[in-house]
């Protein structure tokens, strides 16, 4: 008895907080423009980087192009992916060596902006696993004495490390704008954690492809990206509504 | 969005500033290419240092005197003399002056010092290093040596901390 009791006080406890919000829910969904359907394309942009074809044809020092790719998985989240290529001259104080090599990135982008009704903008956080297999050739270098009286001697060399391989991960903080129909516009940058990479002997990476420039003292690196990309609709998709009781 | 640009822009900034950071100075503590590390030693007790009187050091086609510091005349019991850089078999022909701020005792005997060196990487700001492996060290005759021998100790050459010959006189 007197659990039956306790149980309809509960019950009647829970219908007090409840059923007001059941009441403002049913509100809501009677505003008419939740009645509306909000479709979302899904599908596959190609595009490429525009940044690293105009520094070939300006810095003879460096020749390279990058693909980028993406495709829509939710609402939110997007299969991302960049496929490139450096040829790149360094010139330090104290060595010049030319890398040469190939790059995978791949990862998602999640959407972190909310888009008005038929815009497809978007504002990523991405992550990537990246991987790149390289050749190092030093050109010349300099060696350096505790007591430089004989002089510095630059050494003309030509040694190439070949089959080096690296990998890292990147986060990578972008925006994609439709600007035309279909075509994007995209730019990020990329904070870079170097994990693996098979040092030359007598020698270290000092560059490689898709990681960019690799310091003495942390394992960090840098890069940006601007690109151009094509959108391909594959399907459409209803975005999910919430049920309406009738 | 516009917060976002304005977080994209920062970031780009914060990343050029640190893109600056001085990564191409090569401090001097660092060791680079090691010397020679000779010790000189008397001909008549070979177990004890002799510093030579007044020594200079030449090498043969080099018109200047060594110097160590500021100063090119030594009265040591060791010295580290530079050898020349390079790779693979090279030589430096060393010049060993005793007595040499008084021209009538002056003496200058020659070693000619042959050996091979090898690369070492050290850093993106100080370059290579070379370290060397001691082939062997010959002493010039002529009519007055005041080196009586000159010996091969420890033939790799790393760093500044082993001696690699001893001179004897």
């Amino acid at each position: 008895m007197k659990e039956k009791l306790l149980s309809g006080f509960f019950i009647s406890l829970l219908m007090f907080f409840v059923l007001p919000q059941a009441v403002s829910a049913q509100n809501k969904k009677i505003n008419p423009r939740d009645t509306m359907t909000v479709t979302d394309r899904y599908g596959l942009k190609l595009g490429v980087d525009l940044f690293k074809p105009i520094r070939s044809m300006l810095d003879e020092d460096f020749k390279g192009l990058e693909v980028v790719a993406d495709y829509r998985l939710t609402k939110k989240h997007w299969l991302a992916a960049e496929v490139g290529y450096d040829e790149k001259t360094t010139d330090d104080d104290n060595q010049n060596f030319t890398t040469e090599g190939a790059y995978l990135k791949a990862g998602f982008d999640y959407n972190m902006h909310k888009n008005w009704i038929g815009m497809e903008n978007s504002i990523n956080l991405g992550l990537r696993g990246a991987y790149s297999t390289f050749s190092q050739t030093l050109n010349t270098f300099d060696i350096q004495s505790n007591n430089p009286f004989l002089g510095e001697n630059t050494i003309v060399d030509g040694t190439k490390y070949s089959s080096l391989t690296a990998s890292w991960i990147e986060v990578v903080f972008g925006i994609k704008m439709q600007v035309v129909h279909n075509v994007y516009v995209n730019a990020n940058v990329q904070f870079k954690r170097l994990f693996n990479d098979t040092q030359p002997e007598g020698f270290k990476n000092l560059y490689i492809p898709g990681f960019n420039k690799v310091n003495d003292f942390n394992d960090f690196g840098f890069g940006f990206s601007y690109s151009i990309s094509y959108f391909i609709p594959i399907y459409k998709k209803d975005r999910e509504k919430p049920t309406v009781k009738k | 969005m516009k917060a976002f640009i304005h977080i994209l822009l920062f970031s780009v900034f914060l990343s050029a500033v640190s893109g600056c950071e001085r990564d191409d100075l090569c401090a001097e503590a660092i060791p680079k290419t090691p010397g020679l590390v000779m010790r000189f030693f008397s001909s008549a007790n070979t177990d004890s240092l002799l510093p030579v009187t007044n020594m200079r050091v030449k090498f043969v086609g080099i018109n200047d005197s060594l110097t160590i510091g500021s100063s090119f005349t030594f009265s040591l019991d060791s010295i580290a003399i530079p050898l020349k850089t390079g790779v693979g078999e090279l030589l430096t022909q060393i010049v060993l002056i005793n007595n040499a701020t008084n021209t009538q005792l002056r003496n200058a005997d020659t070693l000619d010092v042959h050996y091979l060196a090898d690369k070492e990487f050290i850093s993106r700001a100080c370059g290579f290093k070379n370290n060397f492996v001691l082939q062997n060290i010959t002493l010039r005759a002529d009519t007055n040596n005041w080196i009586s021998a000159a010996q091969i100790i420890n033939d790799t050459i790393q760093d500044e901390r082993k001696a690699a010959v001893r001179i004897f006189h």
